[in-house]
């Protein structure tokens, strides 16, 4: 069984999102350099013969940035549902290329917003591999971990 | 006028594709899931529809299932993150048109779309190509440039290659129309102009053309680096300073349209084009090469072949060459790829007379170079 993905080819594969879908790159950055405060996450459960769950995490300013260009508006036009649905979205394109990425080929479940820093209990630490992304002054955090919450 | 349908659970999704049609000149109908798309195709027929996969209440493969069945055969896109290879060979067998992988570029949607509504482009092209481009013929365009003042398109348009098709434009409105009729790979934006210089703007124009360089015009300043940093922070991804001099626009013309010609890679085998310039841009054009091999040789690497090739046929075999190469040797062994170049008889010599470079390989064709 192939090993999760590094932390860096996470931030590869979400940035690779970011840049196709909107021009945003973002980088990978020491979890101490990250943002104060986890507002809105996502959750995508991948279900099959290794079951993952993909996790995307932003405080309220990324969210509203992030949704603001995914909807070609100005931030202040954005309301709670466009940034629950960007955050979606964003989690179920990376949610696809992780997948690729470790050559399964087990159908995406669908994906969960919960508000604030609800990660899954789905499995031990070592089983996780996340990492915080910045890109000027937006932030995410993206975690893969073996295991699907019940 | 086409009536296309895009069906998604994503808003964002929808509202990213309805932008992208409606720059089409194509009427799009939305739908948030495969049953309301089903309700509204029985009151309503469009030419093709654009299908998620996974979505709640009816997915894409159900919805498409009951569309066949009812004997529908409208073309139908999936557009979807599921690569699964079962869910793409069903949809393939129930008569799907085609297939996009999210995240997508807005030129494979267009064109995807085109080819399936059997579109043509509008005969622009040649005006396109050759400098001033035809507003709302469709065709990508290389450079947008937005500019309250009309002589600063003017004498850039004066300064640029012919060949660098370019659209000069003077309010935000025009820009954001600019960027729904054409895919553009540059644009320069007037940074003393408070409607367009402001990051709001900046991630509209990230939207419509997510591809473009998008870059500040500023006047240029006593302290540049702070400047840039406040330039970025905007969302621009670099400077172009005015007043424009033949040397800054070859200096941006080289940065962005000459670049793929410099190398090329196809698979193991990296090409470098010839010097086609003033003797005095040698170093730049050396300069350039030297940043472009780095990410050729991870290209090879990462595709897992062991060796690389370098066809440097068609370069002058000067000593900077030599500089170049030794870089690439460094970067090739760290990378634990092969290096084996293609080259006249004279470019052992120059190798010869660098460290670095003289036990490099070089052999007079590909074909020697592959056998040996």
């Amino acid at each position: 069984m192939s090993a999760l993905p590094s932390p860096e080819a996470l931030a590869k594969l979400l940035s690779n999102v970011t840049s196709t879908m909107l021009g945003i790159s973002f980088r990978p950055v020491p979890s101490a350099d990250g943002f104060a405060e986890v507002w809105r996450t996502v959750t995508l459960p991948i279900p099959g013969a290794r079951p993952l769950t993909v996790g995307l995490a932003s405080d309220q300013p990324s969210c509203g940035v992030l949704s603001a260009a995914m909807f070609s508006c100005p931030v202040e036009a954005v309301d709670q549902s466009m940034m629950s649905d960007s955050l979606r979205e964003l989690t179920n394109m990376t949610a696809g290329l992780v997948k690729s990425s470790l050559g399964l080929d087990q159908a995406l479940g669908l994906p969960k917003v919960m508000a604030g820093d609800h990660m899954p209990a789905c499995g031990p630490p070592p089983t996780t591999q996340s990492v915080v992304l910045k890109a000027e002054k937006l932030g995410l955090l993206l975690w893969v971990s073996e295991g699907v919450a019940a | 006028m086409p009536r296309v349908m895009t069906v998604d659970d994503s808003r964002a999704v929808r509202s990213i594709i309805t932008k992208q049609l409606a720059a089409m000149h194509c009427e799009v109908e939305e739908a948030e899931d495969g049953a309301q798309a089903l309700t509204k195709l029985q009151g309503t027929s469009v030419d093709l529809i654009l299908l998620d996969v996974t979505m709640p209440v009816m997915d894409g493969p159900t919805m498409l299932a009951q569309l066949r069945k009812s004997g529908s055969k409208t073309p139908v896109i999936m557009l979807t993150s599921e690569s699964k290879s079962s869910v793409i060979g069903d949809a393939m067998r129930q008569g799907i048109d085609d297939y996009i992988l999210k995240p997508f570029k807005a030129e494979e949607l267009v064109d995807k779309v085109k080819k399936s509504l059997k579109l043509t482009d509008a005969p622009a092209a040649a005006a396109v190509s050759s400098g001033s481009a035809v507003p709302g013929s469709g065709q990508p365009v290389d450079v947008l440039l937005i500019d309250d003042v009309e002589n600063v398109a003017k004498r850039l348009r004066t300064l640029l290659n012919p060949q660098v098709s370019m659209l000069g434009v003077a309010s935000a409105q025009a820009a954001l129309a600019a960027c729904r009729e054409h895919p553009f790979k540059v644009i320069l934006v007037d940074y003393e102009f408070a409607e367009v210089a402001n990051a709001q703007f900046v991630s509209q124009l990230k939207l419509l053309c997510p591809g473009a360089a998008i870059i500040a015009m500023p006047l240029k300043p006593e302290t540049p680096a702070k400047l840039l940093a406040e330039v970025k922070a905007k969302g621009f991804s670099d400077c172009f300073y005015k007043p424009f001099s033949p040397e800054s626009v070859e200096d941006f013309s080289a940065t962005h349209f000459d670049r793929q010609d410099f190398l090329v890679r196809k698979d193991d085998l990296l090409t470098v084009s010839g010097f086609v310039n003033k003797p005095e841009r040698f170093v730049r054009y050396f300069g350039r090469l030297e940043a472009l091999f780095p990410p050729a040789l991870e290209g090879v690497a990462s595709d897992c072949f062991s060796d690389a090739f370098i066809d440097l046929s068609a370069i002058p075999p000067l000593g900077e060459i030599a500089r170049v190469l030794a870089a690439v040797a460094m970067k090739a062994k760290a990378l634990g790829v092969g290096v084996k170049l293609i080259g006249p008889p004279e470019l052992r010599k120059v190798l010869n007379n660098f460290e670095e470079t003289k036990a490099m390989a070089l052999f007079s064709d590909l074909s020697k170079a592959r056998s040996a």
